[in-house]
């Protein structure tokens, strides 16, 4: 069992010109596994929450929970229970993939790193790139070893901020079925997207976020007999025209 | 912890030495510029040197000149007799004026020109020897011993070539080790913080389950080796440099020397190397961690550059020096290695200079733990 609990959540991002309220006034509750879809217009704060959930910054109020503790208190303890995979991540240019997996199952303590390591490379059909420089590698090879970390490190909680953003449709089924499996093993899933069938397909719930506010944190099914709508992108635009 | 940070350290190192442009810059470059520097253009020193020596050179006497006096077959001189003022040199219809004022006779040269500079040396002192061989031939005629006029003082080096270029290499050299030092470290402090935030790989990092300052030390690690490396490498490559190219020393005149290195100024100057290189990463990763852009970090990293190089300047004017001395950061050390490279041994400084590296660099880690703060690099 976990819970990740966010309370009266606050980020501004302040510069000499502006101050953008990133996420505004945030708090929601997710004590169950599943795939929780993030979505929201470009902007809308659902990076800045997941970064805010890690400790990767530090909230102007708030406070956050990750099975009971508190990220800004005690990251590593809350990192230790989550992977987590940023937008249009980079990855080191000089390491090989095996390098790469092997420095996150190293860091992760991962039992049986070897064996691990083999399956996520047949898994992710990249065990013949293995010892190639990733500078060298396609955009669809190199998200494919990101995801493969994933299963490598096997954690309770799995961020993915656009997973399969420039992937071609082999490697998207690829990632999304690896969602799949992962959704099967008892974990939490959030999955930040633009893709609305992505997280029709995907998701058990869907936080839509826009202007830095939660404006809806509900399931597809609920949704649809609350806006009257069958398709999700019909009720995004509807909900995020409203505010 | 040391797990966390070997596991970076891992990761950091094997990145920096199959990132050709940083191997470029850390070993490359501090090996090839000195190799530049000292062999070509010692060689075309020395080219410039021998073609002053060889090559024909015009001396005016004015007819004030006793002729007694005079040099007689020099080699390579021409001589031209008759009224001559100042403007025959400045015409460069030649390239010394010897002119007679009263008592003295002067040797009139442009120290602007090689030639002329050189052409009046020899003459000065051939004049003056003849002077002196005229003075007690006459004291003879007159049945008087010229033993005490005989004796004349004059200054002498009686050190070894190879000595005198150690003096005057050696200063030039530790100042460049620091130098590189730096430089090497720069790049790749920067490559490891800004340069991790412009390819997108720091944000992942630093979500994984390391204390920040695991990563910071792990960074540093690969940056104080990188920079070790580099100041190895100019020392390394001063004494290929050096081994089989005879140089002419400055002012020795033809006097040519090799400059090797003992094998134990190696060994000792090694831990002095290795708390410099860790000294200046320390710095130069806290400032780059402050840094939102490569070109920001590279902006805010060349402060140390400046730190360092002050202290260093000053060390490059200090002949003689004390225990203050040594206890300045950054010029106690050059002090030291200078003395090092020149197989002159002192225990007293080296443990001065030790302990206080030691202390300099404890000091720069403690600012780096106090205020290097990775995830600043992803908070804009």
């Amino acid at each position: 069992m976990f819970s990740l609990k966010v309370k009266n959540l606050t980020k501004v991002f302040k510069d000499k010109k502006r101050e953008v309220i990133a996420v505004n006034d945030v708090s929601f509750e997710i004590s169950e596994s599943g795939v929780i879809a993030f979505l929201g217009p470009n902007g809308a704060g659902k990076t800045t929450l997941l970064r805010l959930i890690l400790g990767l910054i530090f909230p102007d109020k708030g406070e956050v929970f990750v099975n009971g503790v508190n990220p800004f208190e005690n990251p590593v303890k809350v990192r230790n229970n989550i992977i987590y995979l940023p937008t249009e991540e980079g990855i080191p240019p000089k390491l090989t993939p095996y390098e790469y997996l092997s420095f996150y199952a190293d860091v992760y303590k991962v039992e049986d790193k070897e064996k691990r390591i083999k399956e996520s490379l047949e898994k992710f059909e990249i065990l013949d790139i293995a010892n190639v420089h990733m500078d060298k590698l396609s955009t669809g090879q190199k998200q494919r070893v990101r995801v493969a970390k994933a299963y490598v490190v096997d954690r309770p909680i799995l961020f993915l901020d656009e997973p399969t953003l420039g992937l071609d449709l082999p490697s998207t089924l690829l990632v999304e079925n690896f969602i799949m499996e992962e959704k099967k093993k008892d974990k939490l899933i959030i999955l930040a997207t633009h893709i609305m069938e992505q997280a029709e397909y995907l998701a058990d719930k869907v936080m839509i976020m826009n202007n830095g506010k939660i404006i809806t944190f509900d399931t597809f099914e609920n949704l649809k007999n609350r806006t009257k709508k069958q398709k999700l992108r019909e009720i995004f635009l509807d909900l995020i025209k409203e505010n | 912890m040391f797990q966390e940070i070997f596991a970076v350290l891992k990761r950091d190192i094997k990145s920096f030495l199959r990132d050709k442009r940083l191997l470029f810059v850390t070993v490359f470059m501090p090996f090839f510029t000195i190799y530049i520097i000292y062999s070509l253009l010692g060689k075309i020193f020395l080219k410039t040197q021998i073609d002053v020596i060889k090559s024909k050179k015009i001396v005016a006497i004015d007819n004030s000149v006793p002729q007694d006096i005079l040099p007689k077959n020099l080699e390579n001189v021409e001589f031209i007799e008759g009224i001559f003022t100042e403007e025959i040199l400045t015409n460069g219809k030649a390239d010394a004026l010897i002119k007679r004022y009263d008592n003295v006779i002067k040797v009139e040269f442009l120290a602007t020109r090689k030639k002329s500079t050189y052409i009046a040396k020899v003459l000065e002192k051939k004049i003056f020897d003849k002077l002196k061989e005229l003075r007690s031939k006459k004291l003879r005629e007159y049945g008087i011993k010229d033993d005490i006029l005989k004796i004349y003082v004059k200054s002498e080096n009686i050190a070894p070539p190879k000595r005198i270029s150690f003096y005057t290499f050696n200063l030039i050299l530790s100042y460049l080790v620091v130098l590189f030092i730096l430089v090497g470290g720069l790049q790749v402090g920067i490559d490891l913080t800004a340069g991790e935030k412009e390819r997108k790989t720091i944000e992942a990092l630093l979500s994984m389950p390391i204390r920040h300052l695991s990563i910071g030390f792990g960074k540093l690690l690969v940056v104080s080796f990188a920079s070790f490396i580099s100041g190895f490498v100019v020392i390394l490559s001063f004494t290929l440099t050096f081994k089989n190219i005879s140089v002419m020393i400055g002012n020795y005149g033809n006097q040519t020397a090799s400059i090797s290195f003992p094998w134990r100024s190696f060994i000792l100057i090694l831990p002095i190397l290795l708390l410099i290189a860790f000294m200046g990463s320390a710095l130069i990763l806290t400032l780059a961690s402050f840094a939102k852009t490569y070109k920001e970090a590279q902006s805010y990293s060349s402060l140390p550059l400046i730190v360092f190089i002050l202290p260093a300047i000053a060390a490059l004017f200090l002949e003689n020096y004390n225990i203050f001395h040594i206890l300045i950061p950054v010029m106690g050390q050059i002090l030291v290695l200078r003395d090092f490279l020149g197989g002159k041994y002192n225990a007293l400084n080296f443990v001065i200079c030790f302990i206080s590296s030691l202390f300099y660099t404890f000091l720069a880690i403690f600012i780096f733990s106090r205020f290097f703060r990775a995830n600043r690099l992803i908070s804009n």
